[in-house]
């Protein structure tokens, strides 16, 4: 299993944003998008995500395009945008039961994905009153309720402590070692150490870049 | 489906955390509007205590007819209840007027019953108004004229009319006499005048009395107002949960339909809370609506201000759709609400408005909600305006649609 993007597309009020993007991923990959503030990885993303309509190209899962099937990308695909998309009033267990069915919900936090993210210790907080390692946390297992075998995440830990931040490191890691697929929009030093394979995009284009811990290089080639 | 209806449910379950707050507001504001309402339509609240109109009268009334015919009107004209006629100068007039005190003043010229006496009759009386004096009152200050003009300056004139004839026909023996007499008539005929004719009341609008029209409009404006205190409801939303939920299935039309079916219960709750507060109070005669028989029309009432709801919650939800942040809903809710209720007719019957505005008032979802309302307090149907609420939900509710499709897509 592989995702292919080929050629995608955007613009905005005649501005290229996106420019005949297109890479390739193996299971158990993870991949880095890396870039200034605004030059549209956020926008790749929700893309993907199907949030947003791309003007060409294609973002294919085993042969399947997923910017065509809205009903495979919902089982295949989990993605955890920049802010978290929760609902601010609620705890953590009614968030989650948007996304989960009581049963799974139950079994998950015994000895699944969310036990793994910790959430069970947060289940009754209200969201509002969460740390943003505890939202983001949250956030991710809400994105990954369906077992999706690919997972989107923007700047999964910009702000997070270290500890939190290890905790879904842990968890990409499992998520990788189970055949899972990444992709991140990161600014992070360590989760560009984590990816297997890093592209830069600059002016709309993907390069792909060879991350070395060299962050003088890095900025060099960002601007 | 699934998806929907746990974002429904969750939709709910938010809230409803708005619930207690929301119906201690609605009790409050029943009160209130009880304490008021039993006060204002009370019997006899309208009496001789309450005058609405001060007109001062201005110049020279020196004249002795003139100054009994004032007299008298202020006296024991049944006018007495509507106005006030103190006497005074043109500078405290004026003041006055400025001040707010005074409605108008009637300036009578020196002279004036000289050239009444003469035939000349030159010298008008002047109605002093405020600047764009429009509607009720000036519609009043036009009567008031009238009134002055037949009684003082057409009387006068009969009398000494009378007083020339008789002369010329050497009667003038009698004339003293007569005199007496033809002002005796002519007091008794205007003070009479509350005789000549029954009034039946035939309501304001639609046929409601007073008190059954202020209901209707007070529970329309209770609802015009409920998207202020659900503010809470709309501040927090996501974006980024929106175009998530967008993503998994969970559209633009879904997304508005739980929220706004969850916004909608609770604003029925409230509803029936004023209900439940409002029946017995009906029941027991406190508030004087005749249209009020029984349990049967509170209940046809509330079956009736549920549509209304729906539609005006569904306008509420359109305008948080429209702009951003709390602040500028709340205040665009406060304007509409307020503007939407005055053209309406729920502070004042549309029939007292301007014929455009009248009309305008009536289009109005708050106004053919009224007319909706009027129907079903008397037992009726209006099929008119029930499609016209109708046509509203479904623009409101498509219009908040298309822009939470637009935001999604936006980013």
């Amino acid at each position: 299993m592989k995702i292919e993007l080929a050629g995608i597309r955007k613009a905005y009020r005649g501005k290229t944003v996106l420019e005949d993007i297109s890479l390739t991923a193996e299971e158990g990959s993870c991949v880095g998008i890396l870039g200034g503030n605004g030059c549209g990885k956020s926008t790749l993303l929700s893309i993907l995500a199907g949030v947003q309509p791309a003007q060409g190209g294609s973002f294919c899962y085993d042969g399947k395009d997923l910017l065509k099937d809205a009903g495979l990308r919902s089982q295949v695909l989990g993605y955890v945008p920049q802010a978290d998309p929760l609902i601010e009033e609620l705890n953590a267990w009614d968030n989650l039961r948007l996304w989960y069915d009581r049963k799974t919900l139950r079994r998950e936090l015994d000895q699944g994905v969310l036990q793994l993210l910790g959430i069970g210790s947060f289940l009754k907080t209200p969201v509002r009153k969460m740390s943003g390692g505890m939202k983001k946390r949250l956030a991710i297992g809400c994105a990954v309720a369906a077992g999706p075998k690919i997972l989107l995440l923007d700047e999964p830990s910009a702000a997070l402590d270290v500890v939190c931040k290890e905790k879904i490191m842990d968890y990409f890691e499992t998520f990788r070692a189970q055949g899972g697929i990444l992709l991140l929009a990161t600014h992070d030093m360590q989760e560009m150490a984590f990816c297997s394979q890093c592209y830069i995009l600059k002016q709309g284009t993907l390069t792909p870049y060879a991350y070395d811990g060299d962050l003088r290089r890095l900025a060099g080639n960002l601007v | 489906m699934r998806g929907f209806c746990s974002y429904l449910y969750m939709q709910w379950k938010r809230s409803r955390k708005l619930l207690p707050a929301l119906l201690g507001v609605t009790l409050f504001t029943c009160v209130c509007l009880g304490v008021f309402g039993t006060n204002y339509l009370r019997e006899g609240a309208l009496g001789e205590g309450q005058k609405k109109y001060r007109v001062g009268i201005v110049g020279d009334t020196t004249d002795s007819y003139l100054g009994f015919g004032i007299s008298l009107v202020s006296v024991m004209d049944d006018s007495r209840f509507m106005v006030e006629l103190p006497e005074m100068t043109e500078e405290e007039a004026r003041r006055a007027m400025a001040e707010g005190e005074l409605t108008a003043y009637a300036l009578i010229p020196q002279g004036l019953v000289d050239s009444i006496v003469y035939g000349a009759n030159d010298r008008p009386i002047t109605i002093v108004g405020s600047t764009g004096q429009k509607g009720l009152v000036g519609f009043f200050v036009e009567e008031l004229a009238e009134m002055v003009s037949t009684l003082v300056v057409r009387s006068q004139s009969a009398i000494f009319g009378m007083q020339n004839i008789l002369s010329a026909h050497g009667m003038g023996d009698v004339w003293l006499e007569a005199t007496d007499k033809l002002n005796l008539r002519l007091i008794d005929l205007v003070l009479d005048r509350g005789r000549l004719l029954d009034l039946t009341e035939l309501g304001l609008a639609g046929g409601l009395s007073t008190g059954g029209y202020y209901l209707c409009s007070m529970l329309v404006f209770f609802l015009l107002l409920a998207g202020i205190h659900s503010s809470p409801l709309f501040g927090a939303r996501s974006r980024e949960l929106m175009r998530l939920l967008s993503a998994r299935g969970i559209g633009a039309a879904a997304q508005v339909a739980g929220e706004y079916l969850a916004y909608l219960a609770l604003n029925v709750i409230c509803l029936l809370g004023v209900f439940l507060v409002l029946s017995p109070v009906l029941g027991s005669g406190a508030l004087p609506i005749p249209e009020w028989r029984d349990g049967q029309t509170a209940a046809a009432l509330f079956w009736c201000f549920v549509l209304v709801a729906a539609v005006l919650s569904a306008m509420q939800f359109f305008l948080y759709e429209l702009v951003s942040g709390v602040v500028n809903g709340v205040l665009l809710q406060f304007l509409t609400g307020i503007g939407m209720a005055y053209l309406s007719g729920c502070f004042y019957p549309v029939n007292l408005f301007p014929e455009g505005l009248k009309r305008l008032g009536q289009a109005l979802p708050a106004g053919v909600a009224l007319s909706w309302a009027d129907k079903a307090l008397t037992g009726s149907v209006s099929f008119q305006a029930a499609a016209g609420l109708l046509i509203y939900l479904a623009v409101f509710f498509g219009g908040a649609v298309l822009v939470r499709r637009c935001r999604i897509e936006r980013g």
